[in-house]
């Protein structure tokens, strides 16, 4: 065999590849399929052509010379139906083009029944070891044919430029490219054969014609995966496969022959589900990455939400604010300053109102720090101050409602006698807070018993103590009694009314001072807080 | 004669507020003048040079920090005491406005109107 036929069988066994490849790309997708059946057309017209090369007996040439034909007459109304769909569809036009696909059908079924009469070859002769034929007038119909497809192929892909996109023109000009490159040598080679006789060159056409194919399947295969794995394993099968039929070329019998096609054939099979596999794991990846940039869009909105949060309680907080400054500013003009004058049960009376006021803006002030709190942006307004003097604020502002309920509100300075005077730097509004918050608490908790702080200095800590002679916490709260939004229940077993927060905020400001809380309780004795802070933060 | 007839500019957007201290103020035989919104301070301020600002640092378009800028930026206006307020408690705000050259710094809800009355007194002596 000359170098031709190898090439021939070359070209045979890539149509067949390049079909069975783009199929598993896509094993539904319409347009892959039909892509493949004009892939194996091909490959059947160059499987004619190789046999007419071998053959030798008339009839056998004959034969196989009015098949070569079926191939490419197949290919026609393929052609019009895969660039009518490719890459999409014009809908628009897409009643123009089925009309002409319509056409297409009939004239390739009435071009491929003829194909076994002498109106396809006349008869054949041997001359100089090559086969020449005498073809007959359907191969006028037939270029015919294809000429016009042409027009039309054009026609259809010229109405659909406008709809595509960059990328989608880009590809379409490959195949272009590839189409007029092989219909020029196409034709070429076969006007050579049958006007000028001349055959020997009949193979060229069909390799150059691989061009339009493989450009196409590139296109195609580009538009859905385009990955370096794939590709070199797809390269790979494709070199086993044309050195597996080099094989068979060689082989020099017919054990041999059948021994590596049959590995030819495992291996077209394996590769097949190798492809897929792959393919399988690159859209897997694709859909990993989908959802990475998805999460990645997400987390942007939650950032934008948790800056839309912050601003919108900021603005919450000045509008809550100013009227809550009015009220207190105007109540202590009048109960603290006595600026006017009033009678004793309009001062009682709006001494409720003060003093729910200041727990109302104290709730306010918890809710605010625990959103704070929460969004990791609260910062310590340090400054060295003796700790005591807040105790005893909150003290004196909490006398009253202890005596409400019959307890004793005791303060036991040890801290400031003398050079033990203890100044450290706090954040003072905040560690008011605290203190609030825990004095309240024992407060609402002990009726007719004791509530009494102590503040002691040990090396280079402060402990601060509150205790209480009230109802005492269960073991089973007190575990979680610095929990957010925990609630103990009080001794009639009910859920204290209340926010929950104060402990928890409580416990978050003097961590934040890097000092620590603990709670000791037994329940109907009382319970005790120690505080303890660091002289040096 | 000192302290008797001192001008303060009371700067804040809400009226509540600002009557307060006017009133208040007022008891302490200070002469209060109002402006509602930055551009109305600058404008008094270089009008009638008071000799203390309260300023409220949240304000629409022109606002606290913005006066405060301009007050420490006039040659003539720069020794002016000013004291920032607000309804805020934001420590973030409390750094700006000292930093911004305010002389002290009082957040709205957690002080009495005799604290502030301390403070400006303690300002103006």
């Amino acid at each position: 065999m000359g170098l031709i036929q190898y090439l021939s069988v070359f070209v045979f066994s890539l149509t067949i590849i390049l079909g069975l490849i783009v199929l598993s790309h896509s094993p539904k997708n319409k347009l892959n399929i039909v892509f493949s059946i004009l892939s194996f057309c091909f490959s059947l017209w160059m499987f004619c052509n190789i046999l007419i090369d071998i053959s030798i007996h008339d009839h056998d040439l004959i034969f196989w010379g009015k098949l070569s034909i079926i191939g490419p007459i197949i290919m026609q109304p393929l052609f019009i139906y895969f660039f009518s769909n490719f890459p999409v569809r014009n809908e628009k036009n897409y009643k123009t083009e089925k009309v002409i696909l319509f056409a297409s059908i009939i004239t390739a079924a009435i071009e491929a029944s003829l194909s076994y009469t002498a109106f396809n070859i006349r008869g054949v002769s041997m001359v100089n070891g090559m086969a020449e034929y005498q073809v007959g007038n359907l191969y006028i119909i037939f270029f015919s044919h294809v000429l016009i497809n042409l027009i039309f192929t054009i026609y259809i892909i010229l109405k659909k430029i406008k709809l595509l996109s960059k990328e989608e023109r880009k590809l379409l000009f490959f195949i272009l490219i590839g189409i007029v490159i092989s219909i020029i040598s196409g034709a070429s080679t076969a006007l050579l054969l049958i006007f000028l006789n001349i055959h020997g060159l009949s193979v060229i056409g069909p390799l150059v014609s691989v061009s339009i194919m493989l450009l196409t399947a590139y296109a195609i295969i580009r538009d859905k995966i385009f990955n370096i794995r794939l590709v070199a394993t797809e390269i790979l099968i494709l070199i086993i496969l044309s050195i597996l039929s080099l094989g068979m070329l060689f082989s020099r019998n017919n054990a041999e022959f059948i021994l590596i096609f049959f590995i030819f054939f495992l291996i077209v099979v394996f590769g097949y589900f190798l492809i897929r596999t792959t393919i399988l794991e690159v859209k897997r990846k694709k859909q990993i990455q989908e959802l990475a940039d998805q999460l990645k869009i997400a987390n942007q909105e939650l950032t934008k939400l948790h800056e839309l949060k912050d601003d919108f309680f900021q603005l919450a907080a000045h509008e809550i604010n100013t009227p809550m400054a009015s009220i207190l500013g105007y109540l202590s003009m009048i109960l603290d300053e006595k600026i006017v004058t009033i009678d004793e049960k309009a001062e009682n009376y709006l001494k409720q109102v003060y003093s729910s006021s200041k727990r109302l803006a104290n709730v306010v002030t918890n809710f605010l720090d625990i959103i704070k709190i929460e969004a990791g942006k609260i910062k310590l307004d340090l400054e060295k101050i003796h700790v005591c003097g807040i105790i005893k604020e909150v003290v004196d502002e909490y006398e009253e409602k202890a005596k409400e309920k019959n307890n004793y509100l005791i303060f036991d300075k040890k801290c400031s006698s003398g050079n033990e005077a203890i100044e450290i730097s706090v954040d003072k509004n905040k560690l008011k807070e605290v203190f609030v918050n825990i004095i309240d608490n024992a407060i609402k908790f002990t009726r007719n018993g004791f509530i009494k702080i102590t503040c002691q200095k040990k090396e280079n800590k402060l402990f601060i103590t509150i205790e209480d002679s009230g109802d005492g916490i269960c073991e089973d709260d007190l575990s979680h009694i610095f929990d957010k939004f925990y609630q103990a229940q009080d001794a009639d077993g009910h859920k204290n009314n209340g926010t929950g927060l104060g402990l928890y905020i409580a416990k978050s400001i003097i961590e934040m001072h890097d000092g620590s809380i603990t709670a000791e309780s037994t329940i109907g004795k009382g319970t005790k807080f120690t505080i303890m802070l660091k002289k040096d933060i | 004669m000192e302290s008797k007839n001192k001008t303060i500019l009371l700067v804040d957007d809400d009226s509540t507020i600002a009557n307060l201290y006017k009133e208040r103020l007022e008891i302490e035989n200070y002469n209060i003048i109002l402006a509602e919104n930055g551009s109305e301070a600058v404008d008094k301020i270089s009008e009638i040079k008071p000799d203390l600002v309260l300023l409220d640092i949240m304000m629409p378009k022109i606002g606290g920090l913005d006066v405060l800028d301009f007050i420490r930026s006039h040659e003539d206006l720069r020794k002016i005491p000013v004291i920032v307020f607000t309804a805020l408690s934001s420590e973030g705000s409390k750094i700006d406005g000292l930093i911004k050259g305010a002389d002290d710094y009082v957040i709205k809800t957690k002080i009495t109107p005799k604290e502030v009355v301390e403070k400006i007194k303690k300002l103006l002596s």
